[in-house]
């Protein structure tokens, strides 16, 4: 079977990760670019999103859902609902903001990023390097230089357990 | 196996997600790592930051020469009633000598100190280059149309001269006055720097324009005169022009000063308070409360 549709309404089943299925209108994906090449050219009914985790993938159909709701009305709701959205911890809000990047939603990935900008925003350079675990690379001649030139990137806020 | 989480997001989305940090930050999470260090200093990540802020500043800054002929930097506070200032030290590799701010663009200072030597500053990390005095050098060269009479002092140096003194440079154009033959009124025109097309000219009715401003990445005229039927009013009239081109997105607002003329706008401190350089002093403006 090609497609299955109720009424004039198209479904569409999308696969997460964890080969859990979720069920939507057609119209809800289009806001994803990726979705929407897939569903207009090759008209399929499944999509499979191995990569992403189910987890991930409620939380974006949330939004989808809340953002096809959309009205200059509830613009205001809409905002507190976004900021809800990226309450999270960083681990996850990477994964959704990974997940966005790959499906191409563009409104959504904007406001991503500056939520995970402004995560790093006050902290110091060894907080960001904990948060995101990156080991430094550079030699103690070039860490110490970094600290003689730039001392208040070593202090701020050393605080990481808030993500 | 846990992977790093920023393995997770590929360079081309980090630089998205760091061209949202101020730029005082960008040079702090250089020293994170060399991945890092090198994603935040391609060119990419520059437009990218350059984009984004031009259009929302965090906080709005100013640079100026105190009497003591050091370079501090002025920070407005957001309520627009304190004012940070903050001294330029360059940890006696630079003296304390200036005389004037060139100009700025894209948050970097063009400062003269007394013997005539021009300074490029970042007044964030404090780097500075010297720019060569090679007269009137063109970095960019371009085409006089017949049809405009330029005015002498832009003719010259385009980079140096044209952006710092006296073209504009807002939505990658430059922009300055020129007067065609036949007429005195000055009409703007606009170069594209980067595509090298243009110059197309931007007609603003029958103001007198004065000179041209950049605040917040949009084009702000200036016009002291305004032809009203018959009588002249002196007044100092700016408009912002907000999206680029479209004259409807002007905003206008006209300023009641003490003195008549040489206000020239600066930075803006908040939604409506702009702050205005009258005669060596400065003077905050609100827009809508108009004093």
């Amino acid at each position: 079977m090609a497609s299955s549709t109720t009424g004039e309404k198209k479904i569409l089943t999308l696969k997460g990760g964890d080969n859990e299925e979720f069920i939507l209108e057609e119209s809800l994906v289009l806001q994803s670019e990726l979705l929407k090449n897939m569903v207009k050219e090759e008209r399929v009914s499944s999509i499979p999103l191995p990569s992403i985790k189910s987890k991930t993938l409620v939380k974006i159909i949330e939004y989808l859902k809340k953002h096809a709701e959309l009205t200059p009305s509830n613009k205001e709701e809409f905002k507190n609902f976004e900021k809800e959205f990226v309450n999270v911890v960083l681990e996850e809000l990477l994964d959704i903001t990974v997940a966005v990047n790959y499906l191409k939603i563009n409104g959504l990935l904007e406001f991503c990023c500056q939520a995970v900008a402004d995560r790093i925003k006050d902290k110091s350079v060894e907080a960001v390097r904990k948060i995101f675990r990156i080991e430094s690379d550079f030699t103690p001649e070039e860490e110490s230089e970094f600290r003689k030139e730039t001392p208040e990137a070593f202090e701020g806020d050393l605080d990481d357990t808030t993500n | 196996m846990a992977r790093t989480q920023f393995e997770k997001l590929h360079e081309e989305m980090i630089a998205e997600i760091l061209s949202r940090l101020p730029a005082k930050l960008i040079g702090q999470s250089r020293c994170v790592s060399k991945q890092w260090c090198s994603i935040l200093s391609g060119p990419q990540l520059i437009k990218a930051h350059l984009t984004f802020h031009s259009h929302k500043y965090e906080e709005e800054k100013l640079i100026t020469v105190c009497r003591s002929q050091s370079l501090h930097a002025l920070t407005f506070n957001q309520n627009g009633n304190g004012v940070v200032s903050r001294k330029l030290d360059f940890q006696q590799q630079l003296s304390d000598n200036w005389v004037t701010v060139g100009g700025s663009c894209n948050g970097l200072v063009l400062a003269v100190n007394d013997k005539q030597i021009t300074f490029l500053i970042n007044p964030t990390t404090l780097k500075y280059h010297r720019i060569p005095d090679s007269g009137n050098a063109s970095i960019v060269a371009l085409e006089c149309p017949n049809r405009l009479r330029w005015f002498p002092d832009v003719a010259y140096g385009v980079f140096v001269r044209g952006i710092w003194e006296n073209g504009v440079l807002v939505n990658g154009a430059l922009h300055w006055l020129a007067s065609e033959d036949s007429d005195y009124s000055p009409v703007i025109v606009a170069f594209e720097i980067f595509s090298g097309a243009g110059p197309t000219t931007i007609d603003k009715g029958k103001h007198v324009i004065s000179k041209l401003v950049a605040l917040r990445g949009c084009l702000c005229i200036l016009s002291e005169t305004e032809e009203t039927n018959t009588t002249w009013i002196i007044k100092n009239t700016m408009w912002t022009m907000k999206d680029y081109g479209i004259e409807e997105s002007c905003t206008k607002f006209e300023v009641k000063g003490p003195d008549d003329a040489g206000l020239i706008p600066l930075c803006f401190m908040s939604e409506d308070d702009v702050v205005l350089d009258a005669c060596a002093s400065l003077i905050a403006y609100n827009r809508r409360e108009d004093q």
